[in-house]
């Protein structure tokens, strides 16, 4: 990813500012607090500019990391054809789910359970690592969707069409995993976590309501596979680490994918602290984030 | 699932559960407290829904949570828990709030004290609020960290201190069970139980915390309660000290089955919503005009294949959740396993159920105009509470893998409690009564149910041996009766394919090895297929029973359909291959469940309408009523 590409979504995240600070006017406790209040956070920081497709698409992922709500996609003729207006909406639940991510991960690294710190504990680190597979596997998707690449075999469709299939369940899916290791403090609308049900919440109501495409309608699976092992995607992203995505079960009648050995989860585990404490995004860009761990 | 022979009189007459769903169809009116419209108002409002549980209690539903040994009228856990599913068929919300009553009073029938029980029956009888305070703001699920002391009072009795937090009901409840350390060295042993009287509480002595708002179930008193120094009396005590966490470990067995009947509630209501959202609009979500039924989203392929599967795993999350709640009567020292199967499969299915019907409905404006209460939306928040409570599926699955070993050596020894197993699996036959002192921390034997899965498969077999040469129906559809060769064979192949799964399950999990604190992450998907695989037990042992073969109690044919779309699923959900036409059945299970009235469900113990209750217009036994007796999978063979 180059400047350019991020210089639309690094300038927002400057103006919205960290969302883990509780004095900042769009930081997740004022986003939660206007959400109850029924009203919308004030002010133009909100606005996604327009632009080229995928510095859109990561602009409004600096605006679904706070609130999946405040962010209008863009006019089609902003993003080109009607497709990628989709890819857009889809792939900009990214946001959200780093969100999602960093609060669990911020909640057991300060967890202790059973006499030890429940960041240790291996299912749950397991969990999390699963959820940034999944992260990792609708940025692929996303990336190539917005870049319009060829990839896969050309009869069953593109990564716009896996995107638009795949990508919302796989997102969804994603934030239940992280609902359940977060327990009753996903539960909560108040207190330091609260930003998790609003970010779970919105971003179901931003995939699935009313006039979002119903890829189900499609009779062929998607052939994930066979699109994962094109060389486009191991350009962006370690297979391996692909293969660790629970969201792979989702492409047809199966409902279990078979996972990779513990080293993969483990090496997922430990990048995925590495940007956390290094105040990285999760996705492929890795951009500079203004959040504190 | 059968269809009893008519009894003398009506069963609204007789059984609790038609009498308690005929009335709550009444109260469903405007204005009434069940009227839909007002409990979303008072969800939207956060407000507890006080009309609601009021009725509740003037319909008797207490005497359900009191053993009849104690003054009450719980003899049989499945009618409480059917009771339970009644209510959270509506709302979950109430059901939760009422509910709570029977999980916070469960410890003190555990402990067995005539006397205490005697009391506390009858004050729940006279509609008193029971809650249960175990958890603490900074611990969670972890109860050997509790924080809240119980230290000897000078002149005898207890003083507690401290605070309980995200507790359901604490603040209306006028009596709290309460979990408190009385050992400073903590530990199992380090633990006890008080049931705490608030109004023999001193001024001062406790403070009520302020209600938490949450997700879903808004209107819940979700709070908490803080104690200073509060001097309870001797009496307050449940069981000896120290045994608090046994007590509760036990009593967690009970409360989980309970959980279930909720969760299966709220995934009846839920399936419910989509399956007349997907009758009633097109594509896109219009509303249909009369005489377009063709035009309906449920006639699209994917649309209703996903129903059924839908359908099929709420089958099977009522099949775990059956044997699992009379299992506490007669396998009750394997509960340590099966309440842990029960808490962490059923809300987790219900769960998924939920989310894949949003995924396909919500586009069509099921989370919009075409749910004008915003129900679905509803149950979504609501439901997702029951797999948190008394411990989440990763709670449950790792007191699975605390019991591999045991499981696997009585798998591989054949170990079933044959009478147990038969009767936990025969709905139809009254249960024996409950022994508290049956119920173990840890299942020696395993897990009859699943045990009893190679037992199943040879009586099938043996069924299908027995059937004439030839005798075939000769329909690719075999939505047929379990008479027939073409369904029986259909389910001993998919029967089969279950079996071989379970023998390589267990050989994986008995090659597990961990060190404390260290349960390795791939063990919890063995938990999760151990779980597929009691359901799939389960369904088979349950339809087993039904078929008026002259040992189970059942009369005539019970039809296949639904017990093949739950071996489908659980195969599917497996990793285990299904063929295509194997699949088909699913279908089939989305026709019966369209062919349900609309506000009728389909369940293994109830005919479609039941809800409604016998005298409603929607019910079956009223002349009004179209023809829909036949229970689950009977629909008839399409001609060829």
């Amino acid at each position: 990813m180059n400047t350019t590409t991020a210089a639309l979504a690094d300038a927002l995240e400057q103006r919205l500012g960290d969302p883990f600070d509780p004095a900042n006017p769009y930081g997740f406790q004022a986003v939660v607090a206007a959400a109850e209040a029924g009203r919308r956070p004030d002010g133009d920081a909100w606005e996604v500019p327009d632009g080229d497709p995928e510095p859109v698409l990561h602009a409004l992922r600096a605006v679904h990391r706070r609130s999946p709500a405040l962010a209008a996609l863009p006019p089609a003729t902003a993003a080109g054809a009607g497709g990628l207006v989709e890819a857009l909406a889809v792939g900009a639940g990214v946001g959200a789910l780093d969100s999602a991510l960093r609060i669990t991960l911020r909640h057991l690294r300060a967890r202790r359970l059973y006499g030890a710190a429940a960041i240790d504990l291996p299912s749950l680190r397991s969990l999390l690592s699963g959820a940034f597979a999944d992260l990792l596997l609708c940025d692929v998707l996303a990336t190539l969707a917005v870049r319009e690449v060829a990839a896969g075999p050309a009869q069953h469709g593109t990564p716009a069409h896996a995107l638009a299939v795949l990508g919302p369940r796989i997102v969804q899916g994603a934030l239940d995993h992280l609902s359940v290791v977060m327990g009753s403090r996903f539960y909560i609308r108040v207190g330091e976590h609260a930003a998790f049900q609003l970010l779970l919440s919105e971003t179901q109501r931003a995939l699935f309501e009313a006039g979002r495409r119903t890829p189900e309608a499609d009779a062929a699976p998607v052939p994930l596979t066979e699109l994962l092992a094109d060389p486009a995607v191991a350009a962006l992203c370690d297979p391996q680490l692909l293969a660790a995505a629970p969201g792979r079960a989702l492409t047809g009648r199966v409902r279990r994918a078979a996972q990779p050995a513990g080293p993969v989860h483990e090496q997922l585990y430990v990048e995925l602290v590495d940007r956390y404490e290094g105040g990285r995004s999760f996705d492929l860009a890795r951009r500079a984030l203004p959040d504190r761990p | 699932m059968t269809a009893a022979a008519p009894p003398a009189q009506s069963p609204a007459d007789t059984d609790p559960v038609a009498r308690l769903t005929r009335l709550l169809h009444e109260l469903t009116g405007p204005g009434q407290p069940f009227d839909t419209a007002g409990l979303a108002a008072l969800d939207e409002a956060d407000t507890f829904p006080a009309d609601a549980c009021r009725a509740l209690d003037e319909a008797g539903l207490p005497r359900y949570y009191v053993p009849v040994e104690h003054g009450g009228a719980l003899d049989d856990f499945g009618v409480v828990m059917r009771l339970l599913r009644a209510v959270s068929r509506i709302d979950l919300t109430v059901a939760a709030a009422h509910g709570k009553t029977y999980l916070g009073a469960v410890p003190t029938w555990i402990a067995d004290d005539a006397g205490p029980a005697r009391r506390l029956g009858r004050r729940i009888t006279a509609a008193e609020v029971v809650s249960c305070a175990l958890t603490e703001r900074h611990h969670g699920s972890d109860l050997l960290a509790g924080e809240v002391v119980a230290r000897p009072a000078p002149d005898g009795g207890w003083l507690l201190d401290g605070e309980k937090w995200l507790i359901n009901n604490v603040t209306r409840a006028g009596l709290v069970t309460v979990l408190a350390r009385t050992d400073d060295a903590g530990g199992p042993r380090g633990f006890s139980l008080f049931l705490v009287d608030k109004a023999r509480l001193a001024p001062g002595a406790h403070t009520a915390l302020p209600k938490v708002p949450t997700y879903g179930i808004r209107g819940a008193d979700i709070s908490g309660i803080a104690f200073h120094r509060a001097l309870l009396p001797a009496d307050a005590l449940i069981g000896a000290p120290g045994q608090g966490v046994e007590i509760i470990v036990k009593a967690l067995h009970i409360t989980r089955t309970c959980c279930a009947a909720m969760s299966l509630g709220a995934g009846d209501h839920a399936l419910r919503l989509a399956a007349d959202f997907a009758a009633a609009h097109r594509p896109g979500g219009a509303p249909l005009a009369p005489g377009e039924q063709d035009a309906a989203l449920a006639r699209q392929p994917h649309v209703r294949r996903e129903l059924g599967e839908a359908a099929a795993g709420l089958l099977l999350a009522e099949a775990t959740g059956l044997v699992a709640v009379r299992s506490l009567h007669s396998l009750t020292g394997e509960m340590s396993v099966i309440s842990a199967v029960a808490k962490a499969h059923v809300p987790a299915r219900t769960d998924a159920v939920i989310a894949r019907l949003l995924h396909l409905l919500g586009p069509h404006g099921l989370l919009g105009a075409g749910d004008p209460h915003a129900l679905f939306a509803k149950a979504e928040r609501d439901h997702r509470i029951i797999g948190i409570f008394d411990g989440s599926s990763l709670v449950n699955r790792n007191a699975l893998i605390e019991q591999f070993v045991r499981i696997a050596r009585g798998y591989r020894k054949g170990r079933v409690d044959a009478d147990g197993l038969a009767e936990a699996t025969d709905p139809h036959t009254p249960p024996r009564p409950f022994r508290p002192a049956s119920l173990s921390l840890l299942s020696t034997g395993g897990c009859s149910v699943v045990a009893g899965l190679p037992g199943a498969v040879a009586e099938l077999r043996e069924r299908v041996a027995a059937e004439p040469a030839g005798a075939t129906t000769g329909t690719s559809d075999t939505s047929s009766a379990s008479g027939t060769s073409d369904g029986l064979r259909s389910v001993l192949a998919l029967a089969e394919r279950l079996l071989d799964a379970t023998d390589r399950l267990h050989e994986a999990m008995a090659a597990v090895r961990f060190a404390p604190r260290a349960v390795p992450a791939e063990a919890f998907d063995l938990a999760e297929r151990y779980e597929l695989c009691f359901a799939a037990a389960s369904a088979l042992h349950l339809w087993l029973r039904g078929t008026g073969t002259g040992t189970g109690s059942g009369v005539g044919a019970v039809p296949d359909t639904w017990l093949r779309g739950c071996l489908v699923t659980a195969l599917t959900d497996l990793g285990e291959p299904v063929e295509d036409a194997e699949a088909e059945v699913l279908d089939h299970l989305a026709d019966d469940l369209l062919a349900c009235p609309p506000g009728t469900f389909l369940s293994l113990l109830e005919q479609p309408g039941a809800r409604n209750g016998p005298g409603h217009p929607d019910a079956p036994d009223h002349p009004d009523a179209p023809d829909h007796r036949a229970p689950v999978g009977s629909r008839k063979a399409e001609a060829s």
